[in-house]
This record gives structure tokens, C-alpha cells and sequence, in this order.
């Protein structure tokens, strides 16, 4: 926790100013060719503090544990070389934050023994499967951190946040394929069986002809084109600096009605959940797109001064690095036919799951040239072969603005992301 | 540091690494003519990892508590399933000091800022935005194990990096360049003429159009060819890879993998961001080739799989940060020069394309299917480049695409990057000459 020392020294120093520690415990376990092969843990403790001296910014951080008053002086001295920021407001004021359990006891129990024993028991699994099925390489992260951010202006925010992860690659003859998982919550083997599940129904992979057909999305591939396309359109920063597609574009039908996008911290258990931002803003609940219009920006509080509005707690950063706007959890509204329903009425079409070099998306403009990681052909309702060597081409924006249907099941796909199944009338799959 | 080597010892340890790392680092960032952010920061960090038994262990902290440390490490060492050996390596000690003409240190922050906002004065029509990122950053390696192996590296880098984004109406286009190096101030020299580059492709894409798909033949440039040497080789050749069974060069050390005019290397030395005169477990690596005259010449080891592959450590072991094991990276990786000009390899081309740039890549080391996404590029007809293209991806196969090479140019550069791989994050480098793909699938509209 932050030394009442330190405060004191920065109220005399400076005009304004927010401290940030935190300290992380990191446990990880790791696999390769069906054993564990290296366990790795520690901890560390950073701190970065941010400074306003004559409307001028400056920014220090350290893991120093014994520097933090050279690191307060060098913010100092860096806000004296910078010039007046004009956009600057002030940091965030004092907030009441809801209760929101980011840390359960259950994953502050799990050690090093517990994840040996989940990691014995989905390799019983694994081989229980398929002999010739291969763990190349697997992980089990568990992370437990104290924030804690003072600021000038009021705030005084602590919070603990727990979370763990298991990422793994599974190999069958030449073919490999990776899976992730993450909660708040320990993990048990059963929530990783279904990946074994579908990295087999890949086999036999084929080659595919160049061709349009209609497009299934799976949650996972859903999310990674939101994560990458959205979280850059949706920036209050992108939007100012006219970069964003959605620019302009405020209370405008961009998108089919029947896609809805809340952003939430407050639902509790959900990956990306916390009662404060990494300024200590509250957080809310807040609508992206309603019904296909899009109804809100993403804010830290540097942009919401300027914007002349109040931060929607959107801040993210480490003790590290200034704070970047990005999502809190994204919860797409669900549809009303199960998935089953909507593959059965598929004559033919592509079943994208997992994309590769999803990282090439256009930020400013949403095309894609994306390599189709994991995916089938559909025919007759029924998952056919997997796709061998296949790409997809496309516009995540211009996608959006036609959906045949959304699934009522909802899955969890990575970070912060709920989402689900989405049938599009058409994708260009370019093959051979 | 002898006493906690010996009380690793008397804990069961048979091999012990204690490692620190003190870093400093300048970051400042230049948006639209204005300072966006100026920055430093500072950090250290100590680690240990021993072996018991022959089962590995790894603690580390932001503090300095060796005795702590040890402990934690040996504790978690017995989950380790299958205990390894490997083959020792002779007592050493070494001292490096990255040496550069000009110590960013000898430069104060405000004339970076001025040099910086200087560059940022850029007058061209459509161009919209610019961002640029300068940082420079000095780091104490100390590493000390059980062998008597003692190393110390005094590093410096610096890193420019220049986004330009261009808009006409409803259109927005944008262009990354980039330099990262073990050099100093000096480097910064090019950048004037790298911006206002960056600041023409932005906004001569404004106009291009993307490339119709199939398959033609390609000339790369030097970006995306380096790219091509570090996805689709140089990540087929790490030794983890060979040993998992995920590499499609697994069993074919010493055959013929591409045409003769194809030489691969992974250069520990170059001054390119990857550098790395030391690894992570102190082996002191030099220049690996990878393919020799299209014959595969040697795999990227760590010391675990040289041993386990009977062969020499090739100073290619390194790790994220000391919380992370050393496992087998690239460092920089590039194509060597060959003898064909730009001009002579254009004229053999009667309907294809000129690739340049990256937007990065994936590769799939286990099938040899590779994507990369080219940022820019020119339709080729008859010999000639003609009008500009964009958002055109590069998919083929590793093992066909070498054989697929018989043109490399004699214009070797490098670019900087930063490699992930089972979650952690490296600097590397990579380069290569213009080379031509005699037939490659393009992706378009």
C-alpha cells in the first residue's frame, strides 16, 4: 500500500497528482509434450506516478521498492521539460464504487499441487480421447494483485483482483491447433474438454475451393474481430482524432437492429468485472450499440475532459504506462434460436471458429485478410470436413450491417468477451 | 554471490543461475506536432533457477532476496514431471558493453523533444495524422551460475517508430515504419527521410486499390521477406519446435530444403534489435546458419534441446523476463544477399506483383503454412510497376515456397520487431534482400 509520506511529499511538490501501486504474486505451471516442464513463481511491486506542475505532465514509474521519492522527482522533472497540456483537466474526483468481488477465495487457495492435479487429470483425458492426440505445449497461470490509486483530487481506491488461466496447443500428426481459457474462478478439466472436441472434428482437413458462401461465426472468432476492430472504433481518442470509423457516427444506424453491445464491470463473477477503473473511476454500465445504432464512446478521464463529459471508466494501464482507453466486459445481446437451429438450417456454408493474424485487421477502416485457424464446411446442417490452407476476406463493419441470426446461447470467449454465434448471409472464403 | 550459489547447493541444487536485470528507459511520444507523452521509468528485477535432481525451478521478485527466492524455487522444482540433463559447459567470464557514438545519455530530454517535434513538421495533403515514438533504453544483465560462468552486459537501444495516417472523404488509409537498434543517437540521423516516406505511402494509399487474388509471381521487399525468414524458417528451425514434432523441417538437417540460391542466418551479433551477445543462460552465441545454398545447416537451441538433440548450444536460449524460462528464440534473422538487382528480377515478371511491408504474420510450423499480410504493393505487368495496390496477403507453403526461390537480390536491410511465442515477447530483428517467389497465392478482393 502507498506510504502516507509519499502523499504529503507530492502535495508539496506539485499542483496536482496520482499515485499507482500494485503488487502481483504470479504462479505459473508449464507443459510441453504431454509433461510439466518448468513451474515459475514471484512476485513485483510497481508503482508510477503521475504529475501536474503549471498545467504541465509529467510521469515516472518504478519496481524500485526503495525509489518511489526519486520516481516522484523524476515526474516532477519530466513535467518541467514537457509543455502546458491544454486538454488536461484534472484526475478524477473522489467516487462511491459498488461492490464487486474480484478476488474469491477459492483461487487464493489453488497452488502449485492443485494445478498438478488438474493438469494429471485432463492428460488421463486427452489420451483418453485420441492416443495419437499430443499436448505440445500447455500453461497454467494463476495471478493474485493489490491495486491501490490515490489521487489529489479525493481518490483513495483498493481492490484485489484473482484470475487464472489454462492456454493450450494440441497436435495430431502435422496439424496443431491452441485453446485458452480464463475465469476468476479455479478451473476444472471439464471446461476444456470441449476444445478436444473440436480440434477433432477438424479431421480429415481438406482443401477448399475460392467461393461465397454464408458465414457462422463461432463466440471465439466473434471476439477476436470485436477485440481488434472495435476496441480501436470505439476509443473516445480514436474517435477526436478522426481515426475511428465510428467518427461521426454517433446515434447513426451503422449496424443490423438485431446486434446490441453492453459494456458492463458490474456483473459480478464476469472476467473483466471491478468496482473502479485504473484511475479510480466508478464503473457503469454502458450501451455501445443499441439495436444497430451506435450510442456511446469508451473514455478514460483525460478524453472526457476535453470531450467536456465525465470518464466512463474505461482506463486501463499497468503501474508502467499512462492509461489507454480500452473494453471492460462486452456482452452481445443473445438472438432467439439455438445454435443447433441455425446449423440445421444451413444448406451450405463456411463455420469460422478461430482466425489467424487477427492483428492485420485495418483498425481505421475494419477489412480483414484473416487465414481461417480453425473451421469447417457446412452442408446440409451438418459440420463437414475442417478447412485446410482457406482465408476469409472481408469488413468487420460492413459484416455487421446484415446478420441472418444470433444464437441464444452465450459463451464466454476469452477476456472480457460474452458472446454469441453469429450467421452472416456472406463471406468471400478464398481457397484454391 | 558464491554464498548463494553454495546454499542453492545445499538445498539439492546440482545447477544453479541467479540473474538480475536493472533497466532505465526515456519514452517520448509526438502526436500531430505536440508532445503526447514523455515518459521514463525505471525497474529491476532479480531471479534464480536451479535444477533438482534434474527438475527445474524458477522464483523472482522485484526485490533482492536470493535466499527467499531459492527456496521458492526449490520447492515448485519437484512438479516437474521428466528430470533432464544437459551437457555442462566450461567456466567463463565475460564482460560486454554495447559501445555507440553517440550515448543517448549525452543528449538531454529536451533536445530529444525538440528533435522529435521537429520531424513532426509534415505538410502534405490528406495526411491527417501523425504519431511518432522515440525511446531509448539502457539495461545491467549480471549473470552469475554454478559453472563459474559469469557475465555482465551494459546494453543500450533505441527505438523510432512512425505511424502516418491519411484520409480523402469517407477514406482512411495508414503506414507504419519502424527502426529499432543496438546503436545510439546517431541512428536517429535517417529518420527525417523515413518520415516523410511513411507520409507518402499513407497517402498515395489513398489511391490503391486491393490486388485481385491468385496465384502469380512475387518480388518482396526487404520488410516483408525478413518476415518471410523469421515466420516461416526461422520459427520452423527452433529446436522445440523439431523435438515437439511441430516443425515441417523436423529430420531434414543436411537435405536439400530450397533452391541453392537460398542462405538463411540468425545473427546473435548484428546490431539490429534482436541482438544478443549473451543469452539468457549464459551461452555467448554468434552467426547460425539455417540454410546454406538451400541445404538446412542447424536448429535454434536452447541448452536444454542441444543436449537433447546431441548438438551445440547456439546461444539462442532467452526468455521474456527472468520469471520466464529460456526456451529457443530467433535473435535476428535474415536472408543473405544473393546477386540479382531489383531491375533484372522485375523484367522476368510478365503479370504478378511487388510486395512490400508488413502488417506481421502467423505461420503454422507444423504444416509449413504461412499467412503474412503485405502492407502495400504494385500490380507488375510486362516488366513494368504499375498502378499501387493494398491489403494483400501472402499464403503458401514453407517447404514448396523454398524451392520457389531463385532470384535474391543484393540489397540486405533490416527491420525491428518483436517476436511472441508461447506468451512471451522478445525483440528481435530481421531483414533480407528483394527476392522473387516464382509462384505464390496473393489474397485480395
Amino acid at each position: 500500500m502507498i506510504d502516507p509520506k509519499l502523499i504529503t511529499y507530492a502535495k508539496k511538490k506539485t499542483d496536482q497528482f496520482e499515485f499507482y501501486w500494485t503488487e502481483q504474486e504470479d504462479l505459473s505451471v508449464q507443459v510441453q509434450n504431454n509433461a510439466v516442464d518448468f513451474v515459475s513463481e514471484g512476485t513485483s511491486t510497481g508503482f508510477g506516478v503521475r504529475v501536474l506542475l503549471d498545467g504541465k505532465l509529467g510521469f515516472a514509474s518504478t519496481l524500485r521498492v526503495d525509489h518511489y521519492e526519486e520516481c516522484i522527482d523524476q515526474a516532477i522533472k519530466i513535467a518541467k521539460l514537457n509543455v502546458k497540456d491544454p486538454l488536461f483537466k484534472r484526475f478524477p474526483s473522489a467516487a462511491k464504487y459498488a461492490s464487486v468481488q474480484t478476488l474469491y477465495p477459492k483461487l487464493k487457495q489453488l497452488d502449485g499441487d492443485a494445478i498438478a492435479e488438474f493438469l494429471k487429470e485432463y492428460f488421463a483425458f486427452v489420451k483418453e480421447q485420441d492416443p495419437a492426440l499430443k499436448v505440445s505445449t500447455a500453461a497454467y497461470e494463476k495471478s493474485i494483485s493489490h491495486l491501490h490509486i490515490v489521487n489529489s483530487e479525493g481518490v483513495n481506491a483498493s481492490a484485489s483482483f484473482g484470475a487464472n488461466s489454462f492456454s493450450h496447443e494440441l497436435v495430431k500428426g502435422t496439424d496443431a491447433l491452441g485453446f485458452g481459457e480464463a475465469e476468476l474462478l479455479p478451473l476444472s478439466v471439464d471446461m476444456v474438454k470441449p476444445h478436444l472436441e473440436r480440434f477433432l472434428s477438424l479431421f480429415p482437413k481438406e482443401k477448399v475451393k475460392t467461393q461465397t458462401l454464408p458465414l457462422l461465426l463461432h463466440p471465439d472468432a466473434l471476439g477476436s474481430l470485436l477485440s481488434e476492430a472495435f476496441t480501436f472504433a470505439a476509443d473516445a481518442e480514436e474517435v477526436r482524432l478522426k481515426k475511428s470509423f465510428f467518427a461521426g457516427k454517433l446515434g447513426k444506424q451503422l449496424f443490423d437492429p438485431k446486434f446490441s453491445l453492453l459494456d458492463t464491470a458490474l456483473v459480478p463473477g464476469k472476467y473483466a468485472s471491478r468496482p473502479f477503473d485504473d484511475e479510480g473511476v466508478a464503473s457503469q454500465d454502458l450501451p455501445l450499440v443499441e439495436k444497430g445504432v451506435l450510442k456511446n464512446y469508451l473514455y478514460s478521464s483525460y478524453e472526457a475532459g476535453i470531450a467536456g463529459k465525465q470518464s466512463t471508466g474505461h482506463a486501463h494501464r499497468s503501474y508502467g504506462s499512462l492509461p489507454t482507453v480500452g473494453p471492460n466486459n462486452w456482452i452481445v445481446a443473445p438472438g432467439k434460436d439455438s445454435f443447433s437451429d441455425i446449423l440445421g438450417s444451413l444448406k451450405k456454408a463456411v463455420y469460422v471458429k478461430q482466425l489467424l493474424g487477427t492483428h492485420t485487421i485495418k483498425e481505421a477502416t475494419g477489412e480483414f485478410s484473416l487465414g481461417v485457424y480453425e473451421g469447417n464446411l457446412i452442408s446440409n446442417g451438418n459440420v463437414q470436413s475442417g478447412i485446410k490452407d482457406g482465408m476469409v476476406v472481408g469488413n468487420v463493419f460492413e459484416l455487421l450491417k446484415d446478420i441472418t441470426a444470433l444464437s441464444k446461447d452465450v459463451l464466454h470467449a476469452g477476456g472480457g468477451f460474452y458472446l454469441p454465434y453469429v450467421l452472416f448471409p456472406s463471406i468471400k472464403l478464398v481457397g484454391e | 554471490m558464491q554464498q548463494f550459489l553454495r546454499y542453492a547447493e545445499k538445498k539439492g541444487a546440482s545447477f544453479v543461475e541467479l540473474k538480475s536485470i536493472l533497466g532505465s528507459r526515456n519514452f517520448l511520444q509526438v502526436q500531430d506536432k505536440d508532445v503526447k507523452e514523455l515518459s521514463s521509468g525505471t525497474s529491476q528485477l532479480y531471479g534464480v533457477r536451479v535444477f533438482v535432481k534434474g527438475k527445474e525451478g524458477v522464483a523472482f521478485s522485484t526485490k533482492q532476496d536470493y535466499k527467499r527466492l531459492i527456496d521458492q524455487a526449490v520447492k515448485y522444482a519437484r512438479l516437474i514431471s521428466t528430470p533432464i540433463t544437459f551437457t555442462p559447459l566450461p567456466a567463463l567470464k565475460k564482460k560486454f558493453v554495447t559501445k555507440v557514438k553517440e550515448h543517448p545519455d549525452s543528449i538531454s530530454l529536451e533536445e530529444k523533444k525538440k528533435f522529435v517535434l521537429k520531424l513532426a513538421q509534415q505538410k502534405q495533403k490528406f495526411l491527417r495524422s501523425l504519431t511518432l515514438d522515440y525511446s531509448d533504453m539502457k539495461k545491467e544483465f549480471s549473470y552469475v551460475n554454478s559453472e563459474g560462468r559469469e557475465f555482465s552486459w551494459n546494453d543500450l537501444r533505441i527505438i523510432f517508430r512512425c505511424h502516418a495516417y491519411a484520409q480523402d472523404g469517407d477514406r482512411n488509409e495508414s503506414y507504419l515504419d519502424t527502426f529499432g537498434s543496438h546503436e545510439g543517437f546517431e541512428r536517429m540521423k535517417e529518420t527525417p527521410a523515413l518520415v516523410s516516406n511513411t507520409c507518402k505511402i499513407a497517402v498515395d494509399l489513398l489511391k490503391a486499390k486491393q490486388p485481385i487474388g491468385g496465384n502469380f509471381p512475387v518480388i518482396v521487399d526487404q520488410h516483408l521477406g525478413g518476415v518471410f525468414a523469421h515466420e516461416a524458417v526461422g520459427h520452423a528451425c527452433e529446436a522445440d519446435a523439431i523435438l515437439q514434432g511441430t516443425s515441417v523441417l523436423k529430420g531434414k538437417l543436411n537435405t536439400l530444403v530450397g533452391n541453392e540460391s537460398v542462405t538463411i542466418v540468425d545473427d546473435k551479433l548484428q546490431l539490429s534489435n534482436g541482438q544478443t551477445l549473451v543469452d539468457d543462460e549464459g551461452v555467448c552465441g554468434g552467426k547460425t546458419y539455417l540454410v546454406k545454398e538451400g541445404v538446412l545447416q542447424s536448429y535454434l537451441h536452447n541448452r536444454v534441446t542441444a543436449s537433447l538433440l546431441k548438438m551445440e548450444p547456439t546461444g539462442n536460449g532467452r526468455a521474456q523476463s527472468l520469471s520466464e524460462k529460456p526456451i529457443p528464440r530467433m535473435t535476428c534473422t535474415y536472408v543473405e544477399n544473393g546477386k540479382s538487382s531489383f531491375d533484372a528480377m522485375l523484367k522476368t515478371i510478365q503479370d504478378g506483383y511487388y510486395l512490400k511491408g508488413t502488417l506481421g504474420g502467423q505461420v503454422n510450423p507444423a504444416s509449413g503454412e504461412f499467412l503474412f499480410n503485405a502492407q502495400y504493393g504494385y500490380l507488375i505487368k510486362k516488366g513494368e510497376m504499375k498502378s499501387m495496390v493494398k491489403a494483400a496477403s501472402l499464403t503458401g507453403n514453407i517447404a514448396q515456397t523454398l524451392f520457389n526461390i531463385h532470384l535474391v537480390g543484393n540489397d540486405l536491410k533490416f527491420n525491428a520487431g518483436t517476436c511472441g511465442k508461447d506468451g512471451q515477447y522478445v525483440p528481435v530483428g530481421d531483414g533480407a534482400p528483394h527476392f522473387k517467389i516464382d509462384l505464390a497465392r496473393v489474397g485480395g478482393q
